[in-house]
């Protein structure tokens, strides 16, 4: 019953969302069934751009798991986006600098997801031991990480840079070495679905293994839902903490290693910006479950993807297909959220109603 | 003389428990009045009704003789009541001018005449000797000098009828003698004080008459002249006849739990714990009494690990500790039932199966390598459910839907099945209903019977003496006496809990 409701809450925000996207398309003059036709072509209406659908959702999958074991442990890791552009970095070291340039791809390519995991994770491991062991609020620290990345990597790839292409005046790095690219799934028509999709989807089932079946997933559940019950318990809520986080940023940044290795193949300024925001929503409407995160990851993949589209049948400008994607995640989320806020007052009252019957019935006790 | 304030029968039940039962007592101009009663006697209640906080469920109030409806805290202002609060309500980084002005106008406009404020203060100050900056910030003033602030706000707020909620529990006997001097000053002025506190010294220092309340009702109503702190201490705990319990002796002589001069410091590096030494043997129930908040609190976390340690030892069975962790705990077999079971003692939205399983998660049977064997947790749960008689429907019931009775079971399984050598418990049958209470003392009883070393801590003297091998009464960190439960005097027990050391101290 409960599973039902986690599913129906999120359409019915989709259909609201829908709906009102649809009053703003009518009201500049376009038709929603139009719209919406071209964001369901865009998105899943062809092999290619269901390719297209899922590229875009492999780091949204890895980085709401990311969010997911964090938010579970407690501890609130608003800051994939910065160990994600952090860990593409640490993976530009391997796939583009020269000095690793004669590396066999068997080498490189783990080595560099490797590197870009290293350094997700050193930008995950500062803000969990503030949190941990400094009691630092762990968002306002990623928050503001996200923002020195965000510049840092901006400025490494323009002239000077440690990762400037030479002898190219624009800001980006340079290639990434031969060989390099993920390896492709299929050949033919979804010629773009690489490897990652597979490494995603091992990550959820270890995720979900971990989360549902070890005494350490128990233990982050327990430290997220009463850190102080769990510290009484003999839980060592700041060591795990600590080490969520640094789990957390190597996930952000082996999302980062292979948005660069299977997607972009260089790093640009802003080269992905967004994704480590976009995880976070993913991982609520997923209610944070790392299965529920393949369905949402594809959805927020699937309006992202269909907005081209979209611009062309619908002819509608740019801000207009990012405009209708907000209402819709917002409805989608709400409906996500609403229930349990119901929910839990409706049990507020019930309880409170059974206290006040206890506590009737041992007075008549007394009375009697 | 005029009654500025009378209250008649008033009750307030909360769900689960009835605070205030047929409340009447009334206060006369230049009169101080002293309500008296233990921990969870309705003294706040009745204060909060008083001060438009709560609505009473029944009963009338009466200001200067006319009845009246105290809807919210400004209702109660307009007709002079103002209240200082045992924790005071003061931004710290404000002035104390700025302080008082909080939340109120100056004038008919919408901008602040901060002057206007400064001067009234200051002469407000300089006709009660308060001797207060009113351009100081509170953050650089002394505890007592806050409450001063406090104090002077309700002035500047025209009361006349003050409610002082155990106004000396923060201050220093020095700051103590100033505050009683000043009230004094009041009543000469015609004011009136309603003063809530469980000190009987304090009552028979400056009250007129004292008005007793025990378990939300009226143990009596006395004038100061005809009564002596026995008789009020009598009042208070609610009976003159010594209770017999059927209390089997300590058999065994080794000592499980020794704990050598103990010091815990709060955040604040105040001494909460004073250089403490006690012990506990095999199969003894060490009871420890006392008013709340004179340190049993943290007592109960440096023993098990969630405080530090200051100083001192603590020896279970031959192991000698000078700090503790919550998991070293678990791993002597010390088991602890704590305070707060919604805090600390369970995790609310997660399963009955989940809750018992929490400690023992790391460990075999409930996990191995790290995977959680959930058959086991479920089979063990479905155990516990039943030899512990807990009412839920199926062990994947989410914890937060049991009644508190059954919450208290849940832990009290967990705690007690693994077979303790020592049982922390703390408050074990707060907020319990009878049955639920009956069940916890008795699996106490059961385990000392077993074996076990159990130190109690409760604030209800009845449920201390009615476990107990022997007593400990603490206040504010000291035991002032631990004596055998053996024809207790309850009135000197009293005593102890309101800081007069006992004679006999038998250690």
């Amino acid at each position: 019953m409960k599973n039902r409701e986690n599913i129906i809450a999120p359409i019915f925000g989709l259909v609201v969302g829908i709906l009102v996207s649809s009053l703003l398309l009518i009201m500049w003059g376009s038709s929603p069934l139009k719209a919406f036709e071209g964001l369901y072509i865009g998105s899943f209406g062809t092999l290619g751009a269901i390719s297209n659908t899922l590229i875009k959702a492999i780091p949204l999958i890895i980085g709401g798991l990311a969010v997911i074991i964090s938010y579970k442990s407690g501890i609130f890791n608003v800051g994939v986006e910065g160990q994600l552009f952090f860990g593409a970095m640490g993976g530009a070291v391997i796939a583009t600098l020269p000095m690793f340039q004669d590396l066999p791809p068997f080498i490189s390519i783990p080595l560099s997801i490797v590197v870009a995991m290293m350094f997700g994770a050193i930008l995950g491991f500062i803000p969990g031991y503030l949190k941990a062991y400094r009691g630092i609020n762990e968002v306002v620290v990623t928050m503001l990480l996200n923002y020195i990345i965000i510049f840092f990597l901006s400025q490494q790839v323009q002239p000077g840079g440690f990762l400037h292409e030479p002898g190219v005046t624009a800001n980006q790095s340079a290639y990434i070495h031969e060989g390099m690219k993920l390896p492709l799934l299929f050949s033919g028509v979804l010629t773009k679905v690489h490897i990652g999709l597979i490494i995603a989807i091992v990550l959820v089932v270890i995720v979900w293994f971990v989360m549902s079946r070890s005494s350490i997933g128990f233990k982050m559940k327990a430290i997220g839902l009463n850190p102080k019950a769990a510290q009484y318990a003999g839980m060592n809520m700041n060591f795990i903490q600590t080490n969520v986080m640094i789990v957390s940023g190597a996930m952000a940044g082996l999302a980062g290693a292979i948005e660069l290795l299977g997607y972009h193949y260089r790093l640009v300024e802003n080269f992905s910006l967004g994704i480590g925001y976009n995880a976070i929503a993913v991982a609520l409407l997923a209610n944070l479950s790392p299965i529920g995160v393949v369905l949402s990851a594809i959805f927020f993949g699937a309006l992202q993807a269909g907005s081209i589209t979209m611009q062309i049948v619908a002819d509608v400008p740019e801000s207009f297909t990012k405009l209708v994607q907000g209402i819709v995640v917002f409805f989608v989320i709400a409906g996500a959220v609403l229930p349990k806020i119901i929910n839990k007052k409706l049990t507020m009252n019930r309880l409170a109603k059974e206290a006040l019957e206890a506590n009737q019935l041992e007075e008549g006790q007394e009375d009697a | 003389m005029e009654t500025v304030l009378k209250v008649e029968n008033l009750s307030k039940i909360f769900p689960k428990v009835v605070a205030n039962d047929n409340v009447s007592f009334d206060l006369k101009k230049g009169e101080i009045v002293a309500i008296l009663g233990e921990n969870g006697a309705g003294k706040s209640t009745l204060m909060n009704c008083l001060y438009g906080i709560y609505h009473p469920t029944k009963g009338d109030i009466y200001i200067k003789g006319e009845k009246v409806k105290l809807t919210k805290i400004e209702d109660a202002e307009a007709l002079g009541i103002g209240m200082v609060h045992q924790h005071f309500m003061l931004v710290e980084d404000l002035t104390v001018a700025e302080n008082i002005i909080l939340g109120r106008k100056t004038g008919i406009t919408p901008y602040l005449d901060l002057k206007k404020v400064e001067k009234a203060v200051k002469e407000l100050s300089d006709r009660y000797n308060f001797g207060l900056n009113p351009k100081s910030k509170i953050k650089d003033l002394s505890v007592g000098t806050r409450q001063r602030v406090e104090i002077l706000k309700m002035l500047y707020r025209n009361a006349d009828i003050l409610i002082l909620d155990e106004a000396t529990a923060v201050l220093t006997p020095q700051e103590t003698v100033e505050l009683f001097k000043t009230l004094k000053h009041f009543v000469d002025e015609g004011k009136s004080i309603l003063m809530i506190t469980h000190k009987l010294e304090e009552v028979m220092e400056l009250a007129d008459r004292v008005v007793v309340l025990i378990d939300g009702k009226m143990a009596g109503s006395v004038n100061r002249v005809d009564t002596n702190p026995r008789q009020l201490a009598n009042m208070m705990v609610g009976r003159d006849v010594l209770m017999d319990f059927d209390i089997k002796p300590v058999v065994h002589d080794n000592l499980i739990l020794q704990v050598k001069n103990l010091t815990v410091k709060n955040n604040h590096g105040l001494e909460k714990i004073k250089n403490l030494s006690f012990e506990i043997k095999q199969g003894e129930i060490l009871g420890v009494a006392g008013v709340d908040g004179n340190g049993q609190a943290e007592l109960a976390e440096a023993l098990t690990g969630l405080m530090k340690i200051d100083k001192g030892e603590i020896v279970i069975g031959e192991k000698v500790f000078t700090h503790l962790k919550p998991k070293m705990i678990y791993e002597q077999g010390m088991s602890h039932i704590p305070q707060d079971r919604h805090e600390r003692g369970l995790v609310l939205d997660m399963t009955v199966n989940e809750n018992l399983a929490l400690e023992g998660i790391s460990h075999v049977p409930f996990s191995y390598n790290g995977i959680i064997d959930f058959k086991y947790i479920k089979s063990h749960g479905k155990a516990m459910i039943k030899d512990y008689n807990i009412k839920c429907y199926d062990g994947s019931c989410p914890t937060k839907e049991l009644s508190g009775g059954n919450q208290q079971k849940v832990i009290v399984a967990r705690e007690i099945d693994r077979k303790p050598n020592i049982i922390i418990a703390v408050q074990p049958t707060r907020g319990l209903d009878i049955g639920a209470t009956e069940f916890v003392r008795n699996k106490l009883l059961e385990e000392k019977e077993r074996g076990a070393a159990v130190l109690l801590i409760s604030t209800e003297l009845e449920e201390i003496l009615m476990v107990s091998n022997r007593i400990a009464v603490i206040h504010e960190g000291e035991f002032m006496g631990v004596i055998d439960n053996k024809n207790v005097d309850i009135l000197e027990l009293g005593l102890m809990m309101t800081g007069m050391r006992g004679d006999k101290d038998e250690k």
